[in-house]
C-alpha cells in the first residue's frame, strides 16, 4: 500500500499542500495560538498577522482594499455568503440567472432557492462548454437580483467571459448583482477583479496548494450584503467565529 | 528542464488521442485553463477505467464521482450534449506544478492497455467495429 505508485492528476479535486505554506502555518497552531480578539499582546499581535494574510489575498484577487476581503472555509461557503447575503440585504427583486455547469454549492442553493420562491433562469452552454451569453443577456430584467457565473469550469476547464459578462450585464440592469464563482480560476489564471463590474468573487484554498477549510470571498466596497453566519464582530461582522490564523495566514503564500 | 502545465497536458491530451481510436476530446474550445483534459472513451464505463487506472497508482476523476458520488453522468458533459456513447466513458485529468513529464509519460503509455481491454469487453462491438471502419482503421 504505502509504496504504490502515486500519479496525482485529479488536482481540479483537491491539491498537495505546498511544504512552504505549511512551513508558515505551523506556528500558529501550537506556538502563536492566542485570540486574535483578545486584548493582550498574545492575542492581538495575531491581529496583525490576519490583516497581512489579508493584505496578501488583496493583492491576489486584484482588489482595491483589503476591506473587500473575507475569510471563508470553503470555496461553498464563499458562494452561499455570497448569494445568500446579496439576496437577504435586498428582497426587492425575485428574479436569478446561473448557468446549467455550475458546481454543485451553486447550483443546489439555486434549487433551493426556488422552492423559496425565487424564479431561475439556467443558461446553457454548446457542445463545445462555451457559455450561451446572448441568452443570458436576454434573460436579465429589471427583477434580476443576482447572476452567479462561474469563472472555469471544474469538469472541462473552459474560462468564461466574466468580465464581459458583469459588464452587459450591468448595461441591461445596473443594480443586479454579479457572482463568481472562481474556485477553479485561483492559482491557474491571473484575478484582477478592482476594473471589472463583477461584484463578488469566491475561490477555495485547497484547489490551489493551501490547505483545505480556508476560502476567502471578494466584495467590492460598494456592494451591500448581509452576513450568513451571525455572532461576533469577526471579518467586519460579515462572518462570525474566531478567526483561524494559520489557516488565513497561507491561502496563498 | 521541467515543461510547463500546459505544455503537459497537450503532451497528455494528445498522445492519448493519438493512440486511442474510441477517444475524443470533450471541448476542444481553446479559452481553456491550463491544467485540465475531459476525454470521452466510447462505448465503455469510466468508473471501470477509473478502477483501473486506481491499480495502476493513477488518480484521475469522472464528472459523476466528483459532483454527486452517484453513477448518474456528469450534468456538464450532459449540458454540452456529450453523445450518450461518451457520456458514461468520460474522463477528467487535471494536472499542477507538481506533475512531472515521467508522470504524463507513463500514463500515455498505460492509457491504451486499459481503454483497450475494457473496449474489449464492451457489448457494443458492432458500433465499435463502425466507429473503427469510419475512422479507416483496420
Ligand atoms: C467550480 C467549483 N466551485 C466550488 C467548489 C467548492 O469548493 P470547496 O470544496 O472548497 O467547497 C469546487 C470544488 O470542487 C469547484 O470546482
Amino acid at each position: 500500500m504505502t509504496d504504490k505508485k502515486l500519479i496525482y492528476l485529479d488536482n481540479n479535486a483537491t491539491t498537495k499542500v505546498d511544504e512552504k505554506v505549511l512551513e508558515v502555518m505551523l506556528p500558529y497552531f501550537s506556538q502563536y495560538y492566542g485570540n486574535p480578539s483578545s486584548i493582550y499582546e498574545f492575542g492581538g499581535k495575531n491581529q496583525r498577522a490576519i490583516k497581512e494574510a489579508r493584505e496578501t489575498i488583496k493583492d491576489f484577487f486584484g482588489a482595491r482594499s483589503a476591506k473587500e476581503i473575507f475569510f471563508t472555509a470553503s470555496g461553498s461557503e464563499s458562494a452561499n455568503m455570497a448569494i445568500r447575503g446579496i439576496l437577504n440585504a435586498d428582497k426587492s427583486k425575485n428574479h436569478l440567472i446561473t448557468t446549467k455547469v455550475e458546481h454543485a454549492c451553486v447550483l443546489n442553493l439555486y434549487k433551493q432557492l426556488e422552492k423559496e420562491g425565487y424564479n431561475v433562469t439556467y443558461i446553457g452552454v454548446n457542445s463545445d462548454g462555451e457559455l450561451n451569453t446572448e441568452e443570458l443577456y436576454a434573460a436579465v430584467n429589471e427583477k434580476t437580483a443576482l447572476v452567479s457565473c462561474m469563472y472555469a469550469n471544474n469538469e472541462t476547464g473552459i474560462i468564461f467571459p466574466v468580465e464581459e459578462i458583469a459588464q452587459k450585464v450591468k448595461s441591461i440592469n445596473k443594480d443586479t448583482k454579479v457572482y463568481v464563482d472562481a474556485v477553479q480560476a485561483a492559482g491557474k489564471i491571473k484575478l484582477d477583479v478592482q476594473n471589472t463590474d463583477i461584484d463578488m468573487m469566491g475561490i477555495s484554498g485547497h484547489k490551489f496548494h493551501a490547505p483545505k477549510g480556508i476560502g476567502s470571498l471578494y466584495v467590492k466596497s460598494s456592494v451591500l450584503l448581509s452576513p450568513l453566519v451571525i455572532g461576533g464582530h469577526q471579518e467586519n461582522g460579515k462572518r462570525a467565529g474566531t478567526e483561524n490564523v494559520p489557516f488565513s495566514k497561507r491561502i496563498k503564500r | 528542464m521541467c515543461l510547463l502545465v500546459k505544455e503537459l497536458r497537450d503532451k497528455l491530451e494528445n498522445g492519448i488521442l493519438s493512440r486511442i481510436y474510441n477517444a475524443r476530446l470533450n471541448s476542444s474550445a481553446y479559452n481553456r485553463v491550463p491544467n485540465t483534459t475531459n476525454i470521452g472513451f466510447e462505448y465503455i464505463e469510466g468508473e471501470l477505467i477509473l478502477l483501473n487506472l486506481d491499480d495502476l497508482g493513477i488518480c484521475a476523476s469522472s464528472g459523476s464521482a466528483c459532483t454527486s458520488g452517484s453513477l448518474d453522468p456528469s450534468h456538464v458533459l450532459k449540458a454540452m450534449g456529450v453523445p450518450f456513447t461518451a457520456l458514461h466513458g468520460s474522463i477528467r485529468f487535471s494536472l499542477s506544478r507538481y506533475t512531472t513529464e515521467d508522470e504524463i509519460n507513463y500514463t500515455i503509455e498505460k492509457m491504451p492497455e486499459v481503454v483497450n481491454k475494457l473496449t474489449a469487453l464492451s457489448p457494443f462491438q458492432k458500433e465499435l467495429k463502425e466507429l473503427r471502419e469510419r475512422k479507416g482503421i483496420v
